[in-house]
């Protein structure tokens, strides 16, 4: 019981917080956590650092990195800008999430990733349009908590997908970008042929003309 | 339920201020501000400054105490620092070590 660290919603810390417990952050925390046990942020807590622990709950906003050696989740309405690294994720529909998405130390996972970013590379234009969506359908979730629910575990299948499209464009349009880059090179090294808007000696034939 | 509560466990660098009751069971370090009651817990360490409305201990604090109403050094409490506040209780079996300033 006593084992079970409380951050209130009115608190606000400005350090590091380590510990071997479990943690509840309502309030705010600029600075990094540290866990042995179990992190949750409730949908009014924000943190500003990393966060580590043994699983992790995230409903409110963080700006930094989460990293977990069991499972990270993600509810609706959670706002992360950082990279989300851990064996399981899990991101709901309605969640905002802005960084690297990694699962990490299942190998079963791992294959199910490499066949859903073979599938997700055409997808990955949808990636630019996915918060929003989050968003708008962050609304509707309220109103039918059903359907949503019923979409979690199709989204925490779908998430590392996610993560891959989310890396893949960066990895796949760099090389992209290289291949394109001497092609227009090329159809630029020879450069168009500096014609003179009139022809040599034209003028001087022009002048003695006139004479 | 209390609105902070600082587990046996944790251990918090750096300054944390709050409105509520702050239980601290754990470790603390820095600077502390309350709008409410502070209580160190008999497992607590707090080295920092306090300033609260209130503040209880059992456990063991060192740093300079500002309370707006009291502070009480519970039996087995354990104080170094200065104390400025209106009322001051000390238990017997507490220690203490530090001024007091009880002109407020």
């Amino acid at each position: 019981m006593s084992d079970e660290s409380i951050i209130g919603a009115t608190t606000r810390i400005r350090g590091n917080v380590t510990g071997s417990g479990s943690l509840v952050v309502e309030g705010t925390v600029e600075g990094d956590i540290a866990m042995e046990g179990d992190v949750v942020l409730g949908d009014g807590g924000r943190v500003r650092g990393s966060i580590q622990g043994a699983s992790l709950r995230i409903a409110g906003q963080v700006a930094g990195d989460l990293k977990a050696s069991d499972s990270i989740s993600i509810d609706p309405g959670a706002r992360v800008v950082g990279d989300i690294i851990a064996a399981r994720i899990g991101i709901a529909e309605g969640a905002l999430v802005r960084g690297l998405v990694q699962t990490e130390g299942e190998p079963a996972p791992r294959a199910a990733r490499a066949t859903a970013a073979a599938r997700s590379v055409p997808a990955a234009p949808a990636r630019s349009a996915a918060p929003a969506r989050g968003v708008a359908s962050g609304g509707s979730v309220a109103s039918a908590p059903a359907p949503s629910r019923r979409s979690i575990p199709a989204k925490t299948q779908a998430s590392p997908a996610k993560a891959k499209a989310e890396d893949k464009p960066e990895s796949k349009a760099k090389p992209a970008a290289k291949e394109a880059a001497p092609k227009s090179k090329k159809s630029r090294t020879p450069p168009a042929p500096v014609v003179p808007a009139v022809r040599r000696g034209a003028q001087a034939k022009k002048k003695r003309k006139a004479r | 339920m209390a609105g902070t509560v600082i587990g046996e466990g944790l251990s918090i660098d750096g300054e944390l201020t709050s409105d509520e009751e702050v239980v601290v069971h754990g470790t603390l370090r820095g600077t502390v501000t309350a709008g409410d009651v502070v209580s160190v817990g008999t497992e607590g360490t707090v080295e920092a400054d306090i300033n609260a409305a209130s503040l209880s201990v059992a456990g063991r604090v060192t740093g300079n105490v500002t309370a707006s109403e009291r502070v009480d050094i519970q039996a087995g409490g354990r104080l170094i620092g200065d104390v400025k506040a209106a009322r001051l209780t000390i238990a017997d079996g507490a220690s203490f070590k530090g001024n007091v300033d009880m002109d407020a």
